[in-house]
């Protein structure tokens, strides 16, 4: 099959990702510190452009806010965006600083066709972040189309090559003394230069110009290198203005939240820990992390395990910047689920048909964790329980209540046992029960435990006063106990 | 009667329809039409008992109220069949700040599924409400108990609100006096033991019905093993709860 690639540009992604209020004019400065490289809407319109020296912007506009773009954080940015491509393909190579080579001839057929999966990766991208899309046969075309804002999604190689034939020198992205020295012998666009003889434009322009045009025509193969994604998870959210108060955390933190739920889904993964690190400005990193009772993937569940959480912690200084991270993980179905439902399950989740995943749990007979994770989040301490039966004549021991952390075990109970509903925590002694209240005549004598020192010796009986029945015990050395009640 | 079916004459069509719609509306309630209860039910286990909460059972998503003096004198009893009913439903049973540790064995022999129990002991009022909301809310419980220290109309409310939005069961247990100024519950019981076998029930309200008579439940079996028989406890020693209570009733 031969390819097809769909470049996916992102223009001013680093600015896009700064969390800017509407009016505020905002430039980006490139590595010099010197010249304008991105600049938003409200900065364009006080008339900044870009390439314009950061002295002559700021004269322009005096509310501009100036920021030093930073290499390191566009990477990983464009990283994060791959990570979000990956659903669309696997085969990602990065095109520095803002594009994405996609192979998408081999996923035509599961998204139905290019027209339906261009439109739906339009609609599925984060409105945060505007992007450009084109598709040709040579990855070097459809960056083209998309860098010069021509794609549609139509992979007529006649109609590409009408529209890349069209491209002037300067939307080739040629070096500007290039560009120069093939106007003067009258070339203007790609059309014109294509029509040279190659072997002359090598000798007089250089073999990397001839090598560009063969990429561009597809007659040469655009070396790539594939994208992995890293089994963990990095994003971040920069603010312009601090945040002083935790709450304050939860809106940016929303859609960060959002790509970790669809990362662990893509994955069939889940988590039960995610560690936030907060930037201060005068102060070391604050590193908070967020453990919940069960591992968890939805991302409503997430956002209120979050919230949850924010109310045991105070933020020690205002925030600059936010990351979320999470690096261990588990899997979404833990053995327990793998029932033939569960099986369906995963085909479900894989294919996009599930309905909620409540439903298809409760069929399965698996119990929803979300509840439990709720309750630990707000919950301070240990406060959870599940109830454990024992097979032990001692009652105390016969039922207990077990920590939410472990899971309760089955156990053989003995039958026909008259037992309270009622278990005291610990036995309230009581003066002796009057005759006339005691309801049972024989009483049951258990005497036990000799094999691990916690040895009883009780008699049983039934009373009941003013209403209340009780269940008490009458101890060797002639004590009496309460020890439950039939409610 | 509202404005509106006033200004009409009695063969006017549109009078009726517009009566009809007011009645349907539910706001007015007749006793000849008894509320249809197409909710979820689960039978109480004890006929007694069914033959006088409204519907024949205990309904989904009304919050009932049951008032005790006291552990111990069968406030548990009476819902125990149910809940071994609903603990077949493979979702939480949550328990909230129960006042003693329930007893696991008795549970179990009295068919209640102990994976699907969930005890939270919170440290506050404030704490329990929270949890009982938040059980009913998520929707992943099908009954949800608490034991209230304190007692407020709105919280209540919020309950019962609650309740009938996820239609789930819910009991509450206030550990408090009678309010008898009225409650936002669908059902208010009150329990309290003659003997080891039998219980007798005051109805404080019951939505859509009158309070009705007292009555007595046999609760023999209702833990699974047979309650001892109990002919020496002299009846006249039970203790009668507070006569004002029945005043709640009205509401």
């Amino acid at each position: 099959m031969t390819p097809l690639w769909l470049y996916l540009h992102f223009p001013d992604l680093y600015l896009h990702s700064l969390l800017i209020p509407d009016d505020q004019p905002v430039a980006l400065l490139g590595a010099r510190h010197q010249h304008v490289e991105q600049l938003n809407e409200p900065a364009r319109k006080a008339g900044v452009t870009v390439d314009m020296s950061m002295a002559t912007a700021c004269s322009l506009c005096p509310g501009l806010i100036c920021q030093p773009l930073d290499d390191i954080q566009q990477q990983q940015l464009l990283e994060q965006k791959a990570l979000w491509a990956y659903r669309y393909s696997a085969q990602i190579c990065l095109d520095p600083p803002q594009g994405l080579w996609l192979e998408i001839g081999s996923m035509l057929k599961l998204f139905g066709g290019l027209e339906s999966l261009w439109q739906r990766l339009l609609r599925e991208a984060p409105t945060q972040w505007p992007i450009q899309l084109g598709v040709a046969q040579a990855a070097q075309a459809a960056r083209l189309l998309a860098i010069n804002h021509i794609g549609l999604p139509n992979s007529d190689k006649h109609w590409i090559r009408q529209q890349l034939h069209g491209l002037t020198l300067a939307q080739l992205q040629l070096d500007e003394s290039l560009q120069l020295k093939l106007q003067r012998v009258g070339a203007k666009t790609l059309g014109d230069l294509v029509r040279l003889p190659l072997a002359d434009l090598a000798v007089r322009y250089g073999i990397e110009l001839v090598d560009y045009l063969e990429r561009i025509q597809g007659h040469k193969q655009q070396p790539m290198s594939w994208f992995e994604p890293p089994l963990r998870f990095r994003q971040d959210a920069f603010f312009i203005e601090e945040v002083e108060h935790q709450n304050g955390l939860l809106f940016p933190l929303r859609p960060l939240l959002a790509a970790l739920s669809s990362f662990l889904q893509q994955r069939q993964l889940s988590t039960r820990t995610l560690i936030l690190r907060l930037k201060h400005r005068h102060q070391p990193t604050t590193e908070w992390r967020l453990s919940f009772a069960r591992a968890e993937h939805r991302e409503q569940e997430l956002l209120a395990l979050v919230r949850y959480r924010f109310e045991h912690h105070t933020l020690p200084a205002p925030v600059t910047s936010l990351r979320l991270c999470v690096d261990h993980f588990e899997d979404m179905y833990p053995l327990r689920a793998k029932g033939k439902q569960g099986q369906n399950n995963h085909w479900d989740k894989l294919l996009g048909t599930a309905g909620t995943t409540d439903t298809m749990d409760e069929a399965s007979g698996v119990l929803d964790d979300s509840l439990l994770n709720r309750l630990q989040a707000r919950l301070q301490h240990q406060q959870l329980f599940y109830l454990q039966a024992n097979a032990d004549p001692r009652p105390e021991i016969a039922g207990q209540l077990l920590d939410s952390h472990r899971h309760p075990q089955a156990a053989v109970i003995r039958k026909g046992l008259l037992r309270p509903i009622w278990l005291l925590d610990t036995p309230i002694p009581c003066p002796q029960p009057h005759e006339d209240t005691l309801i049972l005549h024989r009483p049951e004598r258990i005497s036990s435990g000799w094999w691990d020192g916690i040895t009883v010796r009780r008699d049983y009986y039934l009373s009941l006063q003013s209403g209340q029945l009780l269940w008490i015990y009458r101890d060797a050395s002639k004590g009496w106990f309460i020890q439950g009640l039939f409610g | 009667m509202l404005p509106e079916s006033r200004s009409h004459t009695a063969n006017d069509p549109a009078s009726h329809s517009v009566l009809d719609q007011v009645l349907d509306r539910g706001d007015v309630w007749q006793a000849r039409r008894q509320p249809e209860f197409a909710r979820k039910q689960v039978s109480s286990g004890f006929p007694e008992l069914d033959a006088q909460l409204p519907g024949g059972g205990w309904q989904a998503g009304q919050l009932c109220e049951i008032y005790q003096q006291g552990l111990g004198t069968g406030e548990l009893s009476l819902i125990l069949p149910a809940l071994a009913k609903l603990s077949q439903q493979p979702r939480w049973i949550l328990w909230v700040a129960p006042p003693a540790i329930p007893y696991a064995p008795t549970l179990s022999q009295a068919g209640v599924n102990l994976k699907h129990i969930l005890v939270v002991r919170p440290k506050s009022y404030k704490e329990a409400i929270w949890c009982l909301e938040e059980g009913l809310r998520s929707g992943h419980c099908s009954a949800v108990l608490g034991w209230l220290g304190e007692w407020h109309k709105q919280h209540i409310r919020r309950l019962q609100i609650a309740a009938a939005d996820a239609d789930s069961h819910c009991w509450v247990w206030p550990q408090t006096g009678f309010d008898a100024s009225g409650s936002p519950a669908a059902l208010r019981l009150g329990v309290q033991r003659l003997s080891a076998r039998q219980l007798q029930v005051q109805c404080f309200k019951r939505r859509g019905s009158w309070p009705g008579k007292d009555f007595i439940v046999d609760i023999t079996q209702a833990s699974g093993t047979p309650m001892p028989a109990n002919d020496r406890f002299p009846a006249h020693k039970a203790v009668r709860l507070p006569s004002v209570a029945r005043l709640g009733s009205a509401n």
